[in-house]
């Protein structure tokens, strides 16, 4: 596991919808559903977000957006951690519950297969979707020639 | 500084805002009742070296509008715990702290080094939280001032005569100065900056 892995699954599961989360949960059998204890128990705030103009500018406050964090200790030790979009409880404890699972070699083929597919798989449509949207209002400019030069 | 290191962190309030206002309530009494030692029931796990109710109280208190000093005679992972659980400042330097949690084997900082608040605004001073070994051995020391209907007796080994001197001195700043919270166990004793500190006579004689 490198920086980047994680830091690629943790910006899947910050905007995973409940739905798959909670498919991805259900497909757990009852004794691969780890124990965890709270580190830090599932708490709601704002942040601000900041960008730089085109990447590259100075920071700019684009606004502030909530966020719901949380930290959780598997029984095995592994530590998950959830930072997700929004106020649900639960989307931060399962978000940080497959972040724990992630970062240990013999349960991480399986989420990997069972939750962060198809989310990347949202992932694409939701681009392919809105990039389809943008298409349908292209105009091609064109200049017909004129006859009389 | 030690690098970030969850492993070590232990967890806090199992329920965060309702313990907070307990610890929060006793920390008030405590401070309305100089000397008094009162129990704080409301737990969460503490670091090593550092009492349930030093813990509870930081828990309490912090946020990230607050600095904090740690003593140098605990763990890097107590100061790393309260960073964790309540966002507030780490410092080194002691004269900017707003909270200075001391073990029981430091010995007492020169309280004119501490923050102690301007005479507009002398609620910008520093608090203390002090570990000590009992409240039930130790120099007798006989307390006054507001709070207190007639006088309270207090004693910890490690309120020696030096410190009854300083506390004195610091006397002289009103109402600039420092306040203080002594931890021992879930006990927990307050000494704001208002109160008196006398040796009592008959120990004094000895």
């Amino acid at each position: 596991m490198t920086h980047q892995d994680r830091q690629d699954w943790m910006r899947l599961l910050s905007t995973a919808p409940l739905d798959i989360l909670e498919a991805w949960r259900g497909t757990q059998e009852q004794t691969k559903a780890p124990t965890h204890t709270w580190l830090r128990r599932p708490e709601t705030g704002l942040v601000m977000v900041r960008g730089r103009v085109g990447g590259t500018g100075n920071r700019f406050n684009l606004g502030e957006m909530t966020l719901t964090r949380c930290t959780l200790r598997l029984a095995g030790g592994q530590h998950g951690v959830a930072y997700v979009q929004g106020r649900s409880a639960r989307k931060a404890e399962l978000a940080a519950l497959a972040d724990a699972l992630l970062q240990d070699e013999a349960a991480r083929t399986d989420v990997e297969q069972d939750l962060l597919q198809p989310l990347r798989a949202r992932r694409a449509a939701e681009a392919a979707r809105r990039a389809q949207a943008a298409r349908n209002t292209k105009v091609d400019f064109l200049t017909i020639a004129r006859g009389d030069e | 500084m030690s690098a970030f290191d969850l492993s070590r962190i232990g967890p806090g309030f199992a329920d965060p805002v309702q313990a907070a206002q307990q610890v929060f309530r006793v920390g008030l009494d405590a401070l309305a009742h100089p000397g008094r030692v009162l129990d704080i029931a409301a737990n969460a796990p503490a670091p090593a070296g550092v009492s349930a109710a030093a813990n509870a109280l930081l828990l309490a208190l912090l946020d990230q509008d607050t600095t904090l000093h740690v003593s140098a005679m605990l763990d890097d992972v107590t100061a790393q715990h309260l960073r964790f659980h309540t966002g507030c400042r780490l410092t080194q330097d002691i004269a900017e702290a707003d909270f200075v949690l001391l073990a029981t084997d430091d010995t007492w900082p020169d309280f004119s080094l501490l923050k102690q608040g301007s005479e507009y605004s002398p609620e910008q001073s520093a608090t203390i939280v002090r570990e000590v070994s009992s409240f039930a051995v130790g120099l007798p020391l006989l307390l006054k001032g507001a709070g207190i209907a007639t006088t309270q007796s207090l004693q910890c080994p490690e309120l020696d005569a030096a410190f009854v001197t300083s506390w004195q001195a610091m006397r002289g700043r009103f109402p600039r100065g420092i306040d203080l919270f002594l931890t021992c166990g879930s006990a927990l004793a307050g000494l704001p900056r208002s109160t008196h500190i006398n040796i009592q006579a008959e120990a004094a004689c000895m």
